[in-house]
């Protein structure tokens, strides 16, 4: 890591002029030829394309149809698909450097907490967290997250502390707008969110 | 972009591209225009491939240490061919890639992936340029034999 990256912030990062080309040329591979065969077949499998009756599943007779439809969809999305282009162009080498907080998300367990009764449960418990934290990484917020071994715990004023997760947004508002969702509320834990102090 | 969806597996991408178009036609009388028709097939699409993963079973590995990325100079190789660019996005975790396929591929701005990712667009932000040196450090050890 460079010695100029600030603490809180993500180094800003431009392609080189190969990396563009190479992209340029990623940009104009089209899909297969047959790709859009198979996508009628799909259509008229699944009864999406309607027959000039009104009825579905005849492939030959709404098939012209939906190509049409097809086609000025692709036309269309070509379209605002170029428009995308100029601007991503135009926008490249100005993206700013987009300072980021690391925040912790605390979870506590009180009297109020509904907790697993079996291993099972448990369990089943340890993947729908997990399951809201991929969720999130899905949509490219970094989190993870560790349950506590309950040994040794101490209890504080919103309980016995259980777990954490860590995670990266570029506000406290943010941080705390993911908090609100994680299921531990719901099974009444306390979560608590803390910004993590950079050195 | 459905073949980056998918990590260049075509057939996913095949299955990927042919269930958003049916998926599209279903919905297609609840679209009202308050998105680009663009941004909302696109929106399907990322909808169809995170519920495949999930039915498949691939979620992003847990731990990705914060701040971990390395950041290779700007320079380098002085030429880098598609297929190896296509790999280091293929391998990004879901997350960065996403947001570099929509950005660097599909021209989306950061306001328009941050509504199709449920982010805001600070977070689009960061994402890119950590995924842009994710796929930077991979092609350098790609030319260095060791990938």
């Amino acid at each position: 890591m460079s010695d100029q990256t600030p603490p809180n912030g993500v180094p800003r990062v431009e392609w080189t002029e190969a990396e563009r080309a190479a992209l340029d040329r990623l940009r104009a591979a089209g899909p297969p030829a047959d790709l859009e065969e198979a996508v009628v077949v799909a259509l008229a499998a699944r009864g999406r394309i309607a027959s000039s009756g009104g009825g579905v599943g005849d492939m030959r007779v709404p098939r012209r149809r939906a190509l049409g439809w097809a086609v000025l969809a692709a036309a269309a999305c070509l379209a605002a698909f170029l428009a995308g282009r100029a601007i991503s162009d135009r926008g490249a080498g100005v993206e700013p450097t987009v300072a980021m907080g690391t925040y912790m998300i605390l979870l506590y367990e009180d009297a109020s907490y509904r907790a697993p009764a079996t291993p099972e449960a448990h369990a089943a418990r340890v993947r729908e967290y997990a399951a809201w934290a991929a969720d999130l990484r899905e949509r490219g917020i970094e989190i993870r997250g560790e349950e506590l071994d309950p040994a040794g715990a101490l209890e504080g004023p919103a309980g016995v502390l259980s777990g954490f997760f860590l995670l990266e947004v570029p506000s406290a508002e943010e941080a705390d707008e993911i908090a609100r969702t994680v299921p531990h509320l719901r099974h009444g834990g306390t979560v608590v969110v803390r910004r993590v102090v950079e050195h | 972009m459905a073949l980056r969806l998918a990590r260049g597996a075509e057939d996913e991408a095949r299955e990927l591209v042919q269930e958003t178009w049916v998926r599209a036609v279903e919905g297609l009388e609840g679209f009202r225009w308050e998105s680009s028709l663009r941004t909302w097939l696109v929106s399907v699409a990322m909808n169809v491939a995170r519920e495949r993963a999930r039915w498949a079973g691939r979620e992003t590995p847990v731990g990705d240490p914060v701040g971990n990325v390395e950041m290779p100079p700007g320079v380098g190789r002085s030429t880098v061919e598609p297929i190896d660019l296509g790999r280091a996005i293929d391998a990004l975790p879901d997350g960065y890639r996403k947001v570099l396929v929509l950005h660097d591929l599909e021209g989306f701005t950061h306001e328009e992936i941050g509504e199709l990712l449920g982010v805001a667009a600070g977070t689009s932000k960061s994402q890119l340029h950590r995924a842009r040196a994710r796929v930077r450090a991979r092609l350098t050890v790609g030319e260095g034999g060791a990938r």
